[in-house]
């Protein structure tokens, strides 16, 4: 039995194969490309084996860092207690004062109905396990997916500010695509005055962790240091939430818009933990 | 049938054991510009070492997994890593085991074809004409990391290829 199924493999030349797995590859890119949900089942079966060995790899490297890490933390806290001690007396007399300034502006919040900030949404917490592995792509994977409830077009943020959206979700996995992927292009604008842009991510700029900004008005009052954060318009993210600060803005040949980079609030070269707003930007509007 | 379903376990082994070291441990080596693409080095080695037909295989599995967590469509990598595995297989009966300049010259051009296939399909086609910049802060430092850790993983493979064949003549004798 054995040898007549030896001698059937046999028979078969790879060249076959190939030229037949050839047209499999391309339909299946093709059938991937415009029905995405077609390959939701693998990717979740492959990531119930891979995501957790990837977390445990994770975990064990982390031990590692942080044993040593400990040993050297410990001389720094005890430097550190002493002074920490006379700066918490100066910052009790500061907690007060902010207490009241603090009641002051949730006053003046109900008075301009601004208190939809994102800080209201449900998020969930997640762990970056892997990256990408080529570097023409800035995009990541994630240890959370649908179990956890989370939905393909979800906004990730990290230290206040934006990181991606979920491009991909599967069981226990999600892919983020960041900010600044070559494919990001998101509708953004100043917070001191509304004013419209577009930040878009860009190769060249991928390694330095810089993107781009552009089309903003001459008259937006868009300057060196303008806090630059996603607008009411934009169909995928939600407003409001922090991109970065403009840098190097000039204005453009045609002397009617600027342009100019962005230093995103994130630093991707180093992220470890995200959070996934849980509210997306078409749900968002329905349910208000 | 026994060394082959051996060999099939070794080979899938590796393929996960390479893909968790380029994802997870050296995304997290700090001085390090990106990760040596080990799939990749995984697949030439098998196409040279093996010949055609496992090159082919194991290329076309390397793909699938990177295309699974990449989040695009599907086969996009395992085409390539496909025809990777494949034209290295041609390749196998002028192969000397112990000479290290043709693996090497070989990871050069596969990776190559690698990049040049990505930039083609991902940006080239979007009119992203930037291919001097592209060239220097993309393709040639994983060039060099993929390179270098081709010396070593090739030699890895190496190493295990040679024991399981010993094996397998072991069990052959035995049989006959």
């Amino acid at each position: 039995m054995g040898e007549k199924l030896r001698a059937l493999i046999l028979m078969i030349k790879p060249k076959t194969v190939l030229f037949v797995m050839t047209f499999v590859c391309i339909g299946v890119i093709g059938v991937t490309y415009f029905h995405s949900d077609t390959a939701v089942p693998l990717r979740t079966a492959v990531g119930y084996i891979v995501v957790p060995l990837q977390s445990g790899v994770n975990n064990i490297g982390g031990l590692g860092q942080a044993f040593l890490q400990k040993q050297m933390d410990l001389q720094d806290a005890r430097d550190t207690i002493a002074e920490q001690e006379q700066e918490i007396e100066a910052l009790k007399s500061q907690i007060e004062q902010y207490q009241e300034e603090n009641a002051e502006v949730k006053q003046l919040r109900k008075l301009f109905e601004l208190s939809q900030t994102y800080q209201e949404y449900g998020t969930v917490g997640a762990t970056v396990v892997a990256s990408d592995t080529s570097k023409w792509f800035s995009r990541f994977t994630i240890d959370k997916g649908s179990d956890d409830g989370l939905e393909e077009g979800m906004n990730v943020i990290a230290d206040g500010g934006l990181v991606g959206i979920l491009t991909q979700v599967s069981g226990n996995f999600s892919v983020v695509t960041s900010i600044i992927d070559n494919s990001s292009n998101i509708s953004a604008m100043s917070r001191e005055r509304n004013a419209l842009c577009v930040v878009s991510g860009d190769l060249e700029l991928m390694q330095e962790g810089r993107i781009r900004m552009s089309y903003a008005d001459v008259d937006s009052g868009i300057r060196e240091d303008s806090i630059i954060v996603t607008s009411n318009i934009s169909d995928l993210y939600l407003p409001g939430i922090l991109i970065g600060y403009a840098k190097d803005v000039t204005v453009d040949a045609n002397q009617l818009t600027l342009s100019g980079y962005i230093e995103p609030k994130v630093d991707f070269s180093s992220l470890k933990d995200v959070l996934v707003i849980l509210t997306t930007k078409q749900n968002g509007e329905v349910s208000k | 049938m026994k060394h082959v379903i051996k060999r099939t376990g070794v080979t899938c082994l590796l393929i996960l054991v390479f893909y968790l070291l380029q994802t997870v441990v050296f995304d997290k080596i700090p001085f390090l510009s990106g990760a040596p693409n080990l799939l990749l080095v995984l697949t030439f080695s098998v196409g040279l070492l093996r010949g055609r037909g496992e090159g082919m295989a194991t290329g076309f599995f390397c793909g699938l997994l990177l295309d699974i967590f990449s989040g695009g469509v599907l086969c996009f990598y395992a085409l390539i890593y496909m025809y990777i595995g494949y034209l290295n297989g041609i390749l196998t009966n002028v192969l000397v085991h112990e000479m290290i300049i043709l693996p090497m010259l070989v990871c050069l051009v596969s990776e190559l074809l690698c990049q040049a296939y990505q930039y083609i399909f991902g940006f080239f086609i979007q009119n992203k004409l930037q291919f001097v910049a592209y060239f220097k802060q993309i393709v040639m430092p994983e060039l060099v990391l993929t390179v270098t850790a081709a010396l070593l993983g090739y030699y890895v493979i190496l190493q295990i290829n040679q024991a399981l064949e010993r094996a397998e003549q072991k069990g052959a004798k035995k049989f006959a």
